[in-house]
C-alpha cells in the first residue's frame, strides 16, 4: 500500500513535468447515490499505409519479363507474365482511396525504349480488394469507399509484347522503376 | 409538621451539613429547561470525509472518522433554589452506560456555553466542570451548543444520551 | 441512627421529586455515499480537496514507432485516483459502484469508438482491473461490511487504449460516469 508521503512526492513530480493541475476533480456526495465523471480523449490522425512486395521500407522488388522465343515470339502480341507477383497492402482510416502508378520515363535498352503501356497489372489472382492502376495512366478506382481498414491483394504483371525490340535488357533499377502512391481523397 | 415539611427542612439541614463536612454532589433538576428532548442525527462533515480519504491513501484498512451531530441552542435551566448565595461548582456528567450503545468508549459530548458557564467535553462515566462561582438566583441558566462525537461507530442504531448536572457547594 | 434514617428518606424523596431531564435521542444518520474521480487540490483539506465539479481528462499520446490499428496498446495519462465512501445506518455498510460507458467516444463527424477499446489496471487492487463494457450500469464493485457503519476504498487507475481496430481520423471525446449507490 502506498504511503501518504510517497504519493505526495509522485504527485508533485508529475505536476512539475505537466502543467500544474489545479482543482481538476469531480466528486459528489448524496443520500442514496452519488456520481462523478471522467473524460477521455483519443486523437486519431489521418494515415495511409501502403506496401507493395517487401514490407521493409527502401527494399524495392524487381519484376522480370523474359522474352526468349521459347514460349512466345517477340512482338507476337501474346502477353508474357512477370516472374513474380506482388502482395499489396493498403491500410488507411479514410474513405475514397486511390492508387496511382508513375513510371520513370520509359524502359530503356541499348538502342530503343519500351513504353510503360506495354506493362499491365491485374489482380485476378488476388482478393480483388485493390484494383490496380494503369502505369502512367488512370489511377485505380473501386476501393470500397465505405470500408475503413486494411486491404490486401495480389498484383500480377504482364508484358504485352506488342512491339518488336532488339535483344537486350530494358528497364531495370534506373529506367524501370514505378512509383505507386496511395492517396486518401 | 407534615412529612413533606420534615423532609424539606431535613434537606436544608443535610445540605448545610454536607457543606461543612465534605464536598458532596447533588444532582440538579433541569426540568425547567424549555426543551427537554432533542433528536440528533450523526453524520460526517466534509472535513471528516477528507480525513477519511487521506487515511485510506496512507494505507488505513478502512475509513472511519468519527460521526458527529450538532445540537445547538440548548437552553438549560437548573433549579438552584437551595443554593442561592452559595459558592459552588456545577459539573456536567454522563452515565457510564449509554442506553442503546454496546460500547460507549468512543462517545464524547463537547460543548461551548454562554455567560459564566465553561466550555468542555465529557465521556461516559465522567463529569466535567462547567460552572465555578456564586449561585446568585434560584434558577441558574445558560445556552449550550453541543457536539456529540462517536468514534469507531459500533453496532447500535439508536441510542440516548442523558447529560446530568451536579452541584457541589464549596466550603 | 435517626439522622441516618431521615437522610435515607430525604435521599429517596429527592429522587421522586426530580423532573424529566435533558435527553438527546441519537439516530445513526441518513445513509451517505461519496465518490471522487480525479485529482483534487493540494489544499488544507489534504490531497483530496474540497469537492469540485471540474472533470479530469485522460489522453492517449501515441509513442514513436506505434501505428494506429497495429495492436500496440497506448497507455493513457494521467493516472487517475478514485475514491468511494459509503456509510449506511445500521450495522452494515453496503454500497454498489457502477459505471456508465454507453456513450462511447465520438468525433466531430459522429464516428464512434466504443469504450470497450479502453481498459484499466489498478495500483493497489482495492478496485478490480477491467475493461469498459459499453453499458449504462456496468458492475465495478460491491462492498458489504458488518460491524462498522462506513467503508471506503481508494485506488489509482491507469487506462489503456487497445489500438487494434481502425477508426476514421478525428478527436474522439467521451465521458464515463461512476456512480456509488447505498444499498
Amino acid at each position: 500500500m502506498r504511503t501518504l508521503r510517497s504519493f505526495l512526492l509522485t504527485f508533485v513530480g508529475a505536476a512539475a513535468v505537466v502543467a500544474p493541475m489545479l482543482a481538476t476533480a469531480d466528486s459528489s456526495s448524496g443520500a442514496g447515490s452519488a456520481s462523478a465523471n471522467l473524460d477521455f480523449q483519443v486523437v486519431i490522425d489521418d494515415y495511409v499505409y501502403f506496401q507493395i512486395g517487401d514490407p521493409i521500407p527502401g527494399n524495392v522488388d524487381l519484376v522480370t519479363f523474359t522474352v526468349d522465343g521459347a514460349t512466345e515470339f517477340p512482338g507476337s502480341g501474346s502477353p508474357i507474365a512477370g516472374d513474380q507477383s506482388m502482395s499489396v497492402v493498403l491500410a488507411a482510416n479514410s474513405n475514397n482511396l486511390t492508387i496511382a502508378a508513375a513510371g520513370t520515363g520509359a524502359l530503356t535498352g541499348s538502342a530503343t525504349t519500351i513504353a510503360w503501356s506495354e506493362i499491365a497489372i491485374d489482380n485476378t489472382a488476388g482478393t480483388g480488394d485493390l484494383p490496380p492502376p494503369v502505369i502512367d495512366g488512370a489511377a485505380s478506382t473501386g476501393i470500397d469507399p465505405s470500408a475503413v481498414g486494411t486491404f490486401s491483394d495480389t498484383w500480377s504483371f504482364s508484358y504485352l509484347n506488342t512491339g518488336f525490340h532488339t535483344p537486350g535488357a530494358y528497364g531495370g533499377v534506373t529506367t524501370g522503376r514505378v512509383a505507386f502512391t496511395a492517396t486518401a481523397l | 409538621m407534615n412529612r413533606l415539611g420534615t423532609a424539606s427542612s431535613v434537606v436544608l439541614l443535610m445540605a448545610l451539613a454536607a457543606a461543612s463536612v465534605s464536598a458532596q454532589r447533588v444532582r440538579l433538576d433541569d426540568s425547567l429547561s424549555p426543551t427537554q428532548s432533542y433528536a440528533v442525527e450523526l453524520s460526517w462533515s466534509s472535513g471528516d470525509i477528507n480525513r477519511a480519504l487521506n487515511a485510506l491513501m496512507a494505507g488505513a484498512s478502512d475509513a472511519g472518522p468519527p460521526l458527529t451531530g450538532r445540537i445547538a441552542n440548548v437552553e438549560v435551566r437548573l433549579d438552584t433554589r437551595d443554593f442561592v448565595g452559595e459558592s459552588a461548582r456545577i459539573y456536567l456528567a454522563l452515565p457510564t452506560l449509554i442506553s442503546g450503545l454496546e460500547s460507549s468508549a468512543g462517545l464524547e459530548l463537547r460543548w461551548d456555553a454562554s455567560d459564566r458557564f465553561l466550555s468542555g467535553a465529557v465521556r461516559p462515566g465522567q463529569s466535567t466542570l462547567v460552572f465555578d462561582g456564586t449561585i446568585d438566583g434560584p434558577v441558574t441558566s445558560a445556552v449550550f451548543g453541543f457536539l456529540l462525537v462517536l468514534e469507531d461507530p459500533t453496532d447500535a442504531d439508536f441510542f440516548e444520551v442523558e447529560p446530568t448536572y451536579e452541584l457541589e457547594v464549596l466550603p | 441512627m435517626v439522622v441516618n434514617r431521615l437522610l435515607l428518606i430525604v435521599f429517596l424523596l429527592s429522587f421522586s421529586l426530580r423532573g424529566h431531564a435533558l435527553l438527546f435521542s441519537v439516530s445513526p444518520g441518513a445513509p451517505f455515499v461519496f465518490v471522487q474521480v480525479g485529482h483534487g487540490e493540494l489544499s488544507n483539506f489534504g490531497l483530496f480537496g474540497a469537492p469540485v465539479t471540474q472533470v479530469d481528462e485522460v489522453t492517449f499520446p501515441v509513442p514513436p514507432g506505434v501505428q494506429f490499428g497495429d495492436g500496440t496498446p497506448i497507455v493513457g495519462t494521467p493516472v487517475i485516483p478514485i475514491a468511494f465512501l459509503g456509510y449506511s445506518g445500521g450495522n452494515q455498510a453496503n454500497y454498489l459502484v457502477t459505471m456508465d460507458s454507453a456513450g462511447g467516444l465520438v468525433n466531430g463527424n459522429g464516428d464512434v469508438i466504443p469504450f470497450s477499446e479502453l481498459s484499466w489496471t489498478t495500483q493497489d487492487g482495492d478496485i478490480p482491473p477491467g475493461q469498459f463494457g459499453n453499458s449504462a450500469n456496468q458492475f465495478l464493485q460491491q462492498y458489504n461490511f458488518r460491524g462498522n457503519r462506513a467503508r471506503g476504498v481508494v485506488d489509482y487507475l491507469t487506462f489503456s487504449y487497445a489500438n487494434t481496430a481502425t477508426y476514421p481520423p478525428g478527436t474522439y471525446l467521451g465521458r464515463v460516469t461512476y456512480t456509488i449507490t447505498n444499498l
